[in-house]
């Protein structure tokens, strides 16, 4: 946690400087969850993804402010992920170091651009999948249950007979709730996708 | 049971594929496997940042509440955790219809930190907003005053906890609800605090939306430095989104495309230009409030809900000051003026004059147009500018409109006195309400007096109220003499017209008496006094400020006549009724507080005193003009001399009361000498001797030269005297005493004086007398 603080606030300076963190900090919401989960399909640790998410954006920062990034020069999402390759091989090679202290040999590259790729799509899914799930707690009423009737049968895997002997209700409650929240999220799912495809 | 479809496959995918990304949330795993004693957990209600909210039900008070449950880890250490619950404690104090309340604080049984508060049903403030008031993304003009109103409530809780030491440092939409009651709830006071989280740097991925909210100095800096205006950034951001759909400076659901283009630093959009329907007053409400610099800003939230509720009710907001047109344009439409005056103010006098030149021969016209523009003017004179606190800044623009006005009614209604001359009234008392436009209004009425005195044949109503207003102007012009020859006019007119016991009558005989005054009329004021009293309490009801304002009249009389202890007596009536009906510190009562004072100061009742000199000091610090206030801190300075008690404040207030007589009345004038006098008396009484004396030749330099010898020159004698005594120069100590006691008889002065300087020869005669022998 103090780590993370730590580096979270040396990244905020950077955004500072460039005098509107709230635009980046948007960029920082949409695309900094997903590098943390490339980086971990990588092989990273968790603490390790997440230095690896934060140089990257960093660098990103940086080489904005320097007019280095074109949006007509490739995909946003190339450019990070180039980035972020370079980021978890010189995580690679400092884990490299510590092992070899410890008397193991350790081999490792940049990762190949195949495998990042795909793990940029997985990691990409993921994201929206959540955040259109907060969405949906996010205008839900309180006393609303639907959403934690949804949560309890996917994540739980529960029946909805279960679910419905739990919280008092009948199985049909269950089920039209289930198929309310569905609904919603398909569309909510939707568009967070339109949002990044118009982006990368 | 239910029937298999396509529809139900893909939905179970979409279930399943949420299942494993919710299973591999790291780092949030179910709560409901946890415990805290008393309580039963039900259900987990919202996710965030922080952590998680649960739905609970308290055993021991059988009430549902809420329970916060941090994060694992969110407290690391005991230094963190002494401060999450000294900022709870803090927090729980908290009593307010728009802030969640706070119960306690603990741990579960596996540890982790909780908060236990009040469960409120409700949904999110921008949901709410976008569900009640934004068709289509955007509220209409109508919707916005809603959501302002609306928005009330929030800002009063956040100025509620401000006062009581407690930031809240994360408002944003998600930590206000709108309760199934309507009323807006604000949660997670100082929670950003409690877990020593600056806004937006709580977890991976937290950032989202969070960081919109913090103001510029939130970033990056020491929460430390982080104080209350903060929060007021936070709010304007939260209005601004609720008004518009947007953020002021985009993100959020902007391409990166736009997000690149906001990011080279542009200042926030204008609301105006998001959503059409914002008004040019919110607009400069929300600039101010989401000002970078934090001193920039409203200092407080209770300052940007005052504006707020000035700019939906459609009074002219502060942000907005400096624009002079608009102040004006402001003024006028609360006024609900007649076409005219819109005219005169959006066309501009141009405008105007070729409407009345073009139908200079059409006497139907000119009576219109005399009548509405008699409206316009009565709405203008209609205000207290002493006391209208935006007034002030509304006068400067008035003026040149007046000039204008004069010009066009004089081009525009000659040959129709019948029109012009209330025209020309209520140009004259409108001018006579700006500071320093006497001359100005002079010209007006007295214009309007002759008007008026070659259309109708006195005695007249008309002439007698044309006079009436001209004594006012002459009045405050200082030609006392003359204001006195036309109240008298008026009021024997008036009496004429009406017999005694009319309001009318009492009003000019009530200004008569005040003339008396500079003119040492005493008797005739004596006897005109008492007959306000009688018609007032005869015609009003016995409560009437009419009379508070007669009592008050009459108990200056006493006061000039040295009576004081009736005096007091008709301050304190007086009082009595202004405190019925407005309270114990309404402006209105300054004067008569005033007067109290000064009767029990010279009646020697220092305590009493003290105690109505403050209150009338702090009333007009608030409402008055630097001259009242000045005279009032003179009266405390005087106080302080006699009572000797509070010297140094006393000396302050001498100082400051100098240096105000000197610069708005010049520095040869009574009450700046007199002040000086006090300064120097409270100078020597603190010890400062070498500048008391210093000062105080000075002063007696001045009289010298103006050869005063009334009350003033025999207070600044006595004092000068004490101070050359406590020096140790005796010799000329005697003389100046002498020289004091020498003009006692020449005018009447109070008996206290007389006595007081009497004493003061008999002690240094006897020293003399005994240094000589």
């Amino acid at each position: 946690m103090n780590d993370l603080t730590r580096t979270t606030t040396a990244l905020l300076k950077g955004l500072h400087d460039v005098e509107n963190a709230e635009a980046w900090a948007s960029f920082y919401g949409r695309y900094v969850p997903i590098m943390i989960g490339v980086a971990r399909r990588l092989g990273l640790s968790e603490a390790d993804a997440q230095d690896a998410a934060q140089e990257t954006l960093a660098t990103f920062v940086k080489e904005y402010k320097e007019n280095k990034y074109d949006r007509d020069r490739g995909r946003l999402r190339s450019w990070l992920l180039t980035i972020l390759r370079t980021r978890v091989a010189g995580q690679y090679r400092a884990r490299a170091v510590r092992k070899e202290q410890q008397g193991v040999t350790f081999v490792g590259g940049v990762p190949d651009e195949r495998t990042a790729s795909d793990a940029w799509d997985t990691e990409r899914r993921r994201t929206i999948l959540l955040q259109a799930i907060d969405e949906l707690r996010k205008v839900s009423k309180t006393s609303d249950q639907s959403v934690q009737i949804f949560e309890m049968l996917a994540r739980d895997n529960r029946s909805a007979q279960d679910v419905a002997d739990e919280l008092g209700l009948t199985a049909q409650d269950v089920y039209r709730a289930k198929s309310r929240v569905t609904q919603r999220l398909r569309e909510v799912v939707v568009k967070i996708e339109g949002v990044y495809d118009a982006e990368e | 049971m239910v029937s298999e479809s396509p529809r139900h496959d893909a939905d179970d995918d979409l279930l399943a594929e949420f299942g494993q990304v919710l299973r591999e949330q790291t780092g949030q795993d179910s709560v409901c496997d946890d415990a805290i004693d008393g309580y039963r957990l039900e259900r987990e209600i919202h996710r965030g940042g922080q952590g998680v909210v649960i739905a609970a039900y308290q055993e021991s008070t059988k009430r549902p509440v809420a329970i916060k449950l941090l994060l694992d880890g969110a407290l690391a250490s005991d230094q963190d955790r002494a401060r999450f619950e000294r900022e709870v404690e803090l927090v729980a104090h908290l009593r307010h219809p728009s802030i969640v309340t706070v119960h306690e604080s603990g741990s579960t049984s596996r540890g982790r930190p909780y908060i236990s508060m009040e469960l409120v049903d409700g949904v999110r403030f921008d949901v709410f907003v976008q569900e009640h008031f934004q068709d289509g993304g955007k509220a209409s003009e109508g919707q916005c005053r809603e959501i302002v109103r609306l928005y009330l409530g929030i800002c009063d809780a956040i100025e509620y906890a401000h006062r009581r030491g407690v930031i809240h440092r994360d408002i944003k939409p998600g930590n206000v609800l709108v309760a199934d009651d309507g009323r807006p709830v604000v949660l997670d006071f100082g929670i950003a605090k409690a877990v020593g989280a600056q806004a937006g740097t709580t977890k991976t991925g937290e950032f989202l939306g969070t960081l919109s909210y913090a103001a510029p100095e939130q970033l990056g800096s020491s929460p430390d430095l982080i104080d209350t205006r903060a929060d007021v950034y936070a709010l304007g951001v939260m209005l601004y989104e609720a008004l518009t759909g947007a953020r002021p400076s985009g993100g959020d659901e902007l391409s990166l495309a736009e997000t690149v283009r906001n990011v080279t630093g542009q200042d926030a959009r204008r609301a105006s230009s998001v959503n059409a329907s914002v008004s040019r007053d919110l607009d400069a409400v929300l600039r101010k409030a989401l000002e970078r610099s934090p001193a920039q800003r409203y200092q407080t939230a209770g300052q940007l809900r005052d504006e707020l509720s000035r700019a939906i009710s459609g009074m002219p907001v502060r942000a907005r000051e400096h624009e002079r047109a608009y102040l004006l344009r402001r003024y006028l439409m609360r006024r609900k003026l007649p076409i005219f005056a819109a005219l005169v103010v959006l066309g501009g006098a141009l405008a105007m004059g070729a409407l009345w030149l073009g139908q200079r021969q059409e006497a139907r016209i000119a009576a219109i147009e005399s009548m509405r523009a008699t409206a316009f003017l009565d709405s203008l004179s209609g205000v207290d500018y002493q006391t209208a606190g935006d007034g002030v800044h509304e006068i400067i623009s008035i003026e040149g409109l007046l000039d204008e006005m004069s010009v066009s009614v004089a081009a525009g209604l000659e040959g129709f006195p019948k029109y012009e001359a209330p025209v020309r009234t209520k140009l004259g008392l409108a001018y006579l309400g700006l500071r320093k436009q006497f001359e100005s209004a002079e010209r007006e009425l007295r214009r309007a007096n002759e008007l008026y005195r070659e259309i109708y044949s006195a005695p007249h109503e008309l002439i007698a109220s044309s006079y009436h207003d001209l004594g006012r102007v002459l009045y405050r012009r200082g030609e006392y003499e003359a204001a006195f020859d036309a109240y008298q006019q008026a009021y024997e007119m008036r009496k004429d017209l009406f017999g005694e016991m009319n309001l009318d009558v009492a009003r000019s005989a009530q200004h008569l008496a005040v003339a008396c005054r500079p003119l040492g009329r005493f008797e005739e004021a004596g006897r005109l006094w008492p007959q306000v009293l009688r018609i007032r309490t005869e015609l009003l009801e016995p409560d009437d400020p009419w009379i508070a304002s007669a009592l008050s009249g009459y108990a200056w009389l006493f006061m000039d006549r040295f009576e004081y202890q009736r005096a007091k007596e008709y301050f304190e009536q007086s009082r009595q009724i202004l405190v019925n009906r407005y309270g114990e510190s309404d402006w209105r009562l300054a004067t008569v507080l005033h007067g109290l004072g000064l009767s029990e100061l010279e009646l020697g009742n220092y305590k009493d005193s003290w105690k109505w000199l403050r209150v009338a000091e702090a009333i007009k610090r608030e409402r008055s003009d630097n001259l009242s206030l000045a005279n009032t801190r003179l009266a405390i300075a005087r106080l302080a001399y006699y009572s000797r008690t509070n010297i140094e404040q006393g000396y302050e207030h001498a100082e400051w009361a100098a240096e105000t007589f000197e610069r708005l009345n010049g520095p040869e004038y009574t009450d700046a000498i007199l002040s000086r006098v006090f300064t120097a008396g409270l100078a020597g009484l603190s010890g400062d001797l070498p500048s008391a004396e210093q000062i105080a030749a000075e002063a007696i330099g001045v009289l010298n030269r103006h050869n005063t010898r009334g009350e003033n020159r025999i207070v600044a004698e006595g004092v000068y005297a004490d101070i050359l005594w406590a020096l140790g120069s005796y010799e000329e100590a005697r003389r100046h005493a002498l020289t004091a006691g020498s003009l006692l008889g020449a005018q009447p002065i109070p008996e206290r004086l007389t006595q007081e300087a009497q004493e003061r020869i008999r002690k240094f005669e006897f020293r003399s007398a005994r240094d000589g022998g």
